[in-house]
C-alpha cells in the first residue's frame, strides 16, 4: 500500500517478494518439468550441489551458503534489481518444492527428509539445504527488520511521507490505486490467466495465492477504514481517510466503503473456494469456466475500485499534487480535440 | 537473408497505449494497432494544427500540449516516464498494466515451474525488458571498472554480400550476424554456461582550449569485446555500442500514421528544405 511513489519501499520490494525464483540455481528440480533436453544437464548445476560453480563465467565460491552470499555475490554475479535466489518465494520453495501437479490437485511436497541428517537424507546435500534456508530467512528477517525500522518515529520512510500533508494523502490514495489497478490486478492476476500457467501465480509452490491476493485487499481496506485486526483478535483503529472522504462527500465515502466490500466479497469467493480444495492453480487452467470467473471477479472489483479511488482523489483536490502544469488541461483552447 | 515483415516502427509489445491513427490496407496495414481511422475532417485539422510555424516571436497554440489530449503531464517521480497517454480509456489501462507486467517480467533459467516464464538463456543481457529501460529512461554507459554493463551493449555485425541487400530500399546498407556471436553480445548466461563477452570501456580525457582561454575537458570512450567466450568474432566484425533508448513518446511515434511517415520521407529532398528522409522498412 505504501510502496508505491514511495522508494524506500519500492526499490526494497525485489528483494523480499522477486517472482518468478530462479530454482534450478537454489536446488535441484525436475527435469520432468520441461525445458529444452539439452538443457537438462545443466539441471544438477545449483548452489546446494555445488559449493563451486560459474555464473557467466564468473567462478561463485558457495563453500559457506551465507546471508552475504545470498545478497550480494549472487546478485553481483547476475546484475539485476530483484533477487531472484532470496526473499519469501526462495524459503517457500525450500519448505514446499516445486508444485508438480500441473493444473491439478496438490502443492509442493518436498519430503521433510531433504532436510535429514545423515543417512536418511535424500536428494543430496542436506545439510547444505538447510543452510541455504537459514541464509534465506536470516536474510528476509534483517531485511523486514531494516523496513520496520523505516516506519519508526524516526524512520526515513515516515518522514518522507509525512514532510508535506498533501502529497503524503496524494502518495497513499495513488499507491491504493497503483496496487489494485496496476500490480494486483493487472499484473498479478489478469496476466496468469492470459498465460494460463499453472505457477504463474503468486505462491505456486505452496498453493498459498488466494491468501495472498485476499490480505493484499484487506491490507487496502485496513487503510482506507483506518483499522486492522491483530492476529490476537484486538480491534486497532484511528482517524481514517474514510473520515476524510465523508467530511467532503459523503455520498463518495460510502461509494468507496461499498466498493472496498464488494472488492473483498470477490477475494473472500476466491479464498473460499481455494481453502476447500479448489486452489488457484486450477482456477488458471485455460477452459475452466469457475476460475476464470472467480478471479476475473476479483480483477473487475480491483478495477472497479480504482475509478472510486481516481474520484477521491479529485474531491480532495490532491490532484495537482502528483502533476505540474495541469491548468494547461483546464484551459481547454489548449488541448485541440 | 531478406526481413519479410513490414511493420514500420519499432514497437515495444503491449507497453505503448494508442489513440488511434489512420488506417492502411496492404504491406503496411497495422493490424496489432487499436486504430480509429481518421475522416478527412480529421486529417485537415490534424494538418492545420501540425504545420511548423513560420514565427517564432511567440508560443504556438497548443505548444504546451504537444499531443494534444494525450499529453501527460511533467510529474516528479521515478514513475515519470511510465505513464499512459493522458486521454487513455480507464478501461484500457488494463492492458496497459497487464503490458507493463510483461516488461517488467524476470525471466528464470529452464527447467522450472514457471511454463510461462522460464528459458532464460543460454547467454542474456539481462532478465526482464524493464533491466535495461530501467522506469523507461534512457541508460547510459559504464563508468571506468564498472562490474557489469546492463543497459549498454555492443551490437555486432559483418558486412553482407550484394545479393543480401533489401532491394526495395534504395541504397540500403545491409550487414550479416556474426556467424558465432549472432548480432547482439550478451554478457550473462545461466549456471555453467560461459557468458558471450564482457564490455569494457576505457575513457580518455582531453582538454580543449576555449577562445577566451578556458579549458574544456572532452571524454573519448574506447569500447572493447573483452573475455570473449565462445572464440574470437569475424575478422570483419564491426562494433556497436549501444545504450538502451527511453521508452517513453513510442505510444506517440505508434500513433503517426505509416502512410504520414511514407508521404513526409522525401529521399531527393524535392522540396528543398534540406531533410532526406528515408523510410527504414523493417
Amino acid at each position: 500500500m505504501y510502496r508505491f511513489g514511495n522508494p524506500i519501499v519500492d526499490d526494497w520490494e525485489g528483494k523480499v517478494n522477486a517472482w518468478p525464483l530462479d530454482e534450478g540455481l537454489i536446488d535441484y528440480v525436475s527435469a520432468s518439468y520441461g525445458g529444452p533436453t539439452d538443457e537438462k544437464k545443466f539441471v544438477g548445476l545449483n548452489i546446494i550441489a555445488n559449493p563451486e560453480f560459474s555464473l557467466s563465467g564468473t567462478q561463485i565460491n558457495a563453500t559457506a551458503i551465507t546471508p552475504k552470499l545470498l545478497a550480494e555475490t549472487l546478485h553481483e554475479a547476475d546484475g539485476v534489481g530483484a533477487n531472484v535466489a532470496t526473499g519469501y518465494h526462495a524459503i517457500e520453495f525450500l519448505l514446499w518444492g516445486q508444485d508438480l501437479n500441473g493444473h491439478e490437485d496438490g502443492a509442493g511436497n518436498r519430503p521433510w527428509t531433504n532436510f535429514a541428517a545423515g543417512d536418511a537424507c535424500t536428494n543430496d546435500n542436506c545439510d547444505r539445504r538447510g543452510g541455504y534456508l537459514r541464509a534465506a530467512t536470516d536474510l528476509l528477517l534483517s531485511e523486514l527488520e531494516w523496513m520496520s525500522a523505516q516506519w519508526t518515529d524516526a524512520g526515513t520512510a515516515r518522514a518522507s511521507l509525512m514532510a508535506n500533508t498533501d502529497a503524503g494523502l496524494s502518495a497513499i490514495l495513488t499507491g491504493m490505486g497503483s496496487l489494485f489497478y496496476g500490480e494486483q490486478a493487472g499484473e498479478r492476476m489478469r496476466l496468469g490467466l492470459m498465460l494460463n500457467d499453472p505457477e504463474e501465480e503468486h505462491d505456486c509452490f505452496s498453493d498459498n495465492t488466494h491468501n495472498s491476493h485476499y490480505y493484499d485487499g484487506l491490507g487496502v481496506q485496513n487503510v482506507y477504514l483506518g483499522e486492522y485486526v491483530r492476529i490476537n483478535g484486538v480491534l486497532v483503529s484511528g482517524p481514517s481517510l474514510s473520515d476524510m472522504v465523508a467530511a467532503t462527500d459523503t455520498t463518495l465515502d460510502v461509494e468507496m466503503r461499498e466498493k472496498l466490500s464488494t472488492t473483498m466479497m470477490a477475494l473472500g469467493r476466491i479464498k473460499t473456494a481455494a481453502d476447500t480444495g479448489f486452489k488457484y492453480d486450477q482456477m488458471l487452467e485455460r477452459g475452466n469456466v469457475a476460475g476464470k470467473a472467480l478471479i476475473m471477479g476479483g480483477v473487475d472489483g480491483l478495477v472497479n475500485q480504482t475509478r472510486s479511488i481516481e474520484r477521491a482523489v479529485s474531491a480532495q483536490g490532491l490532484s495537482q499534487i502528483a502533476f505540474e502544469g495541469s491548468d494547461s488541461l483546464d484551459n481547454s483552447d489548449a488541448v485541440f480535440r | 537473408m531478406k526481413p519479410h515483415a513490414t511493420a514500420i516502427l519499432f514497437t515495444c509489445i503491449g507497453f505503448t497505449a494508442i489513440t488511434g491513427s489512420a488506417s492502411l490496407a496492404g504491406p503496411f496495414d497495422e493490424p496489432h494497432l487499436n486504430i480509429m481511422p481518421r475522416t478527412a475532417d480529421e486529417a485537415g485539422r490534424i494538418f492545420k494544427v501540425t504545420t511548423p510555424t513560420a514565427t517564432f516571436s511567440k508560443a504556438v497554440r497548443f505548444e504546451t500540449s504537444s499531443a494534444g489530449a494525450a499529453t501527460v503531464q511533467v510529474r516528479h517521480s521515478a514513475d515519470a516516464f511510465s505513464q499512459p497517454t493522458r486521454n487513455i480509456r480507464f478501461e484500457d489501462k488494463l492492458n496497459f498494466n497487464v503490458g507493463k507486467g510483461f516488461f517488467r517480467k524476470l525471466w528464470v533459467s529452464s527447467p522450472s515451474s514457471t511454463l510461462a516464464s522460464d528459458g532464460l538463456g543460454s547467454v542474456y543481457n539481462a532478465r526482464s525488458c524493464h533491466r535495461c529501460h530501467i522506469k523507461n529512461g534512457r541508460e547510459h554507459p559504464p563508468e571506468d571498472n564498472d562490474t557489469n554493463s546492463l543497459s549498454m551493449l555492443l551490437r555486432v555485425s559483418i558486412p553482407a554480400t550484394e545479393e543480401d541487400r533489401f532491394a526495395e530500399i534504395e541504397g540500403y546498407i545491409a550487414s550479416l550476424p556474426d556467424p558465432t556471436y549472432g548480432s547482439q553480445l550478451q554478457d550473462f548466461a545461466v549456471q555453467g554456461h560461459r557468458a558471450e563477452y564482457k564490455l569494457n570501456v576505457r575513457y580518455s580525457e582531453e582538454t580543449i582550449e576555449l577562445s577566451s582561454g578556458e579549458t574544456a575537458s572532452l571524454r573519448h570512450p574506447k569500447y572493447h569485446a573483452g573475455t570473449l567466450g565462445y572464440g574470437p568474432l569475424h575478422r570483419d566484425a564491426m562494433l556497436s555500442p549501444r545504450v538502451a533508448p527511453q521508452m517513453i513518446g513510442l505510444g506517440l511515434l505508434e500513433a503517426i500514421p505509416a502512410a504520414d511517415i511514407l508521404a513526409l520521407a522525401d529521399p531527393q529532398d524535392h522540396n528543398g528544405d534540406g531533410i532526406s528522409g528515408r523510410a527504414n522498412t523493417v
